[in-house]
């Protein structure tokens, strides 16, 4: 035990004095030797003031580094209203009744499920708070979530409606179908359209020939022509040197993450980011510090008083492109410009910015105006936009080749189907068609529409204007039951979310919009919301 | 009929919003039971308060100024 304390504190002083070493000759810094190869970028970049980067090739020693003037940058600051003091009481009073009615219930009655046995001596499987919420809370409103569905989800979806005999213990089908408007897919360019769609003959072929799997990692036997396509396309697609892909989204993350920071890590994490960014920085046992939803002045707070503290390896800020349960953008060229002046790194997930954003739908980088460059990880998923699944890396070759060797995906997971891969690359290819183009153009066009007239409407929307996720805020679990059932009655499929994904008191609905909506169908789904509206009281805004 | 059915309507939106409110919406009708006899105990008692309590503190306190009025005249 004192052997290992003496260890550690060996460790932390030469990791410090190495740090003022790099401190003080910042032009030599290798922060991040992985990653950060765009030194000259850096210090010609037109983001910065001259007099700033004069300042830090001239000077020596110590110097300060000046404030950041947050005016000159759009902050992407979208709207978030804040409900009524009323409705917070009310959203309040709802939750402890339901917490008041769920003791009682539990105490008559014994609860519908499997019980942990012969358990003694082992911690218990599941979390007490957890575990209630779930049986007394969640299950009063399941009929609302993991609705089975039997077509595509493109444009319209065929729910497979079911009920319950035993309030939502149980369900059983009812046999029925009914067709619905889909707003409740990630599907923002209408690539996901099942048989018949125009990527279907490619993926056909390419299943043919490579088969429906791998049956092994990409770094032993899983590794294809295809694949090596699929990573030098989505390099290409957005402008970088290279790029891995790994067959699952969520895996890229949790996986890469690990390979790329370590205990001596410091990763300043959005406070909205998601799951698997969260458990990726778990698991990489780096420190994580987190900032309030995309706000950069905390975030310039918290960097420097790390840079301050200089026992940090390397400082990286974590954040996402478009959040899908808020719809607000992260300020990109914000945050690049604060990266390069403060010497950080930064590592943006694009799962839902990627093909949604941007006049090319390059994504945030493309809407920001940002050289894709100046990220120095690119990470994102092809399960939103193009129709398919998994996800990529991109950055400069050495990242690329670091993470192949470093993080586990490439070597463990198993590698993509080769299907998928044909669809992703299909989609991209067609982005840079004229077809494709027009299918941006529309995403960006029904966004706009949705979201004007649902503000009109006189709902309380979340997020930025150009954001294709478009929350409405109901606060309370009834409303947003009765939401997804009278929308559900009117033909729309929208999507409601509760606490553990959002704030207890904030449940709201969220629509995906997607390319392949006509105005129509949009006037439909605005006719069944504005209905909805009226019965059940969601006007909550308080704007003129 | 018309301003009956009228009626009708106006109590039925209402009572799904008092439902909404209060989460009573998506619970099981007794406990809807347990919680609407809660709140008319609640609101009973308080207005039971109101009617001894208050409202002779308020009468007493009025007699005694007006008699005072009347002494001072
Ligand atoms: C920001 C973010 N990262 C990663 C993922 C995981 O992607 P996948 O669904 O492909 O596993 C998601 C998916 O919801 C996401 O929203």
């Amino acid at each position: 035990m004192a052997a290992a304390v003496a260890n550690g504190c060996v460790d932390t002083s030469v990791v410090n004095s190495r740090n003022k070493e790099e401190c003080n000759g910042k032009e030599k810094k290798l922060l991040n030797g992985k990653i950060n190869n765009h030194r000259n970028g850096y210090l010609n970049s037109k983001n910065t003031s001259n007099g700033v980067n004069k300042s830090r090739l001239d000077e020596e020693g110590p110097r300060i580094i000046p404030k950041m003037d947050w005016s000159e940058y759009d902050t992407m600051r979208g709207s978030f209203e804040k409900c009524s003091l009323l409705t917070a009481v009310l959203t309040n009073l709802g939750l402890y009744i339901l917490m008041f009615l769920g003791f009682v219930n539990q105490i008559l009655f014994k609860p519908n499920v499997a019980t942990e046995k012969n358990r003694e001596g082992y911690a218990p499987l599941y979390d007490p708070f957890e575990q209630f919420f779930s049986r007394y809370v969640y299950r009063r409103v399941k009929h609302c979530f993991n609705r089975p569905i039997c077509s595509a989800p493109g444009a319209e979806v065929i729910l497979k409606e079911r009920c319950s005999d035993d309030h939502n213990w149980t369900f059983r089908f009812t046999g029925s179908k009914r067709r619905c408007i889909n707003l409740g897919s990630y599907n923002y360019l209408g690539f996901a359209e099942g048989e018949g769609g125009s990527t279907h003959a490619d993926v056909a072929a390419a299943t043919r020939h490579f088969g429906l799997a791998m049956c092994s990692s990409r770094a032993e036997l899983g590794d294809t022509a295809l694949h090596r396509e699929l990573e030098h396309t989505t390099a290409k697609f957005l402008g970088v040197e290279s790029a891995i892909v790994v067959g699952m989204g969520f895996a890229t993350n949790t996986l890469a993450l690990p390979g790329l920071l370590g205990p001596g890590a410091l990763a300043l994490s959005d406070a909205n980011n998601h799951a698997s960014l969260i458990l990726g920085l778990r698991l990489a046992r780096a420190t994580v510090r987190v900032f309030r939803h995309n706000d950069v002045r905390h975030l310039e707070q918290l960097a420097r008083a790390a840079l301050a503290e200089g026992k940090w390896r390397k400082i990286v800020i974590v954040v996402e492109g478009v959040y899908s349960m808020e719809g607000s953008i992260c300020p990109l060229a914000a945050l690049v410009a604060l990266k390069k002046r403060l010497g950080l790194q930064l590592y943006l997930d694009e799962a839902h910015s990627i093909g949604a954003l941007g006049p090319r739908g390059r994504g945030v980088t493309d809407y920001a105006g940002v050289d894709p460059n100046d990220v120095d990880v690119l990470m994102g998923t092809f399960t939103k936009s193009f129709g398919a699944a998994g996800g990529y890396i991109a950055g400069s070759a050495r990242l690329t080749a670091w993470v192949r060797a470093q993080g586990h995906a490439h070597t463990y997971a198993h590698a993509m189907a080769p299907a998928v891969a044909q669809q992703i690359v299909c989609a991209m290819r067609a982005l840079d068609a004229p077809a494709g183009r027009a299918r941006i153009a529309a995403l960006r066009d029904n966004t706009h529409y949705f979201r004007n007239r649902l503000r009109e409407m006189g709902v309380v929307t979340f997020g930025h204007h150009d954001s294709p996720v478009v929350p409405m805020l109901v606060y309370t679990f009834s409303k947003m039951a009765a939401t997804v059932e009278r929308l559900t009655d009117s033909g729309i499929a929208a999507v409601g979310v509760g606490f553990p994904a959002t704030p207890l008191n904030q449940a709201r609905i969220r629509f995906c919009l997607c390319a392949s909506h006509s105005r129509a169908q949009l006037d439909a789904c605005l006719a069944g919301v504005r209905r909805a509206a009226a019965e059940l009281g969601l006007r909550y805004s308080r704007r003129a | 009929m018309e301003v009956g059915k009228k009626i009708q309507q106006f109590i039925s939106y209402w009572y799904l919003r008092y439902l909404l409110v209060t989460e009573l919406y998506m619970v099981e009708p007794w406990e809807k039971m347990i919680v609407h006899t809660l709140f008319a105990v609640l609101f009973g008692l308080f207005w039971y308060f109101n009617y001894s309590v208050v409202t002779t503190c308020i009468s007493q306190l009025r007699s005694t100024t007006a008699h005072d009025i009347e002494l001072i005249l």
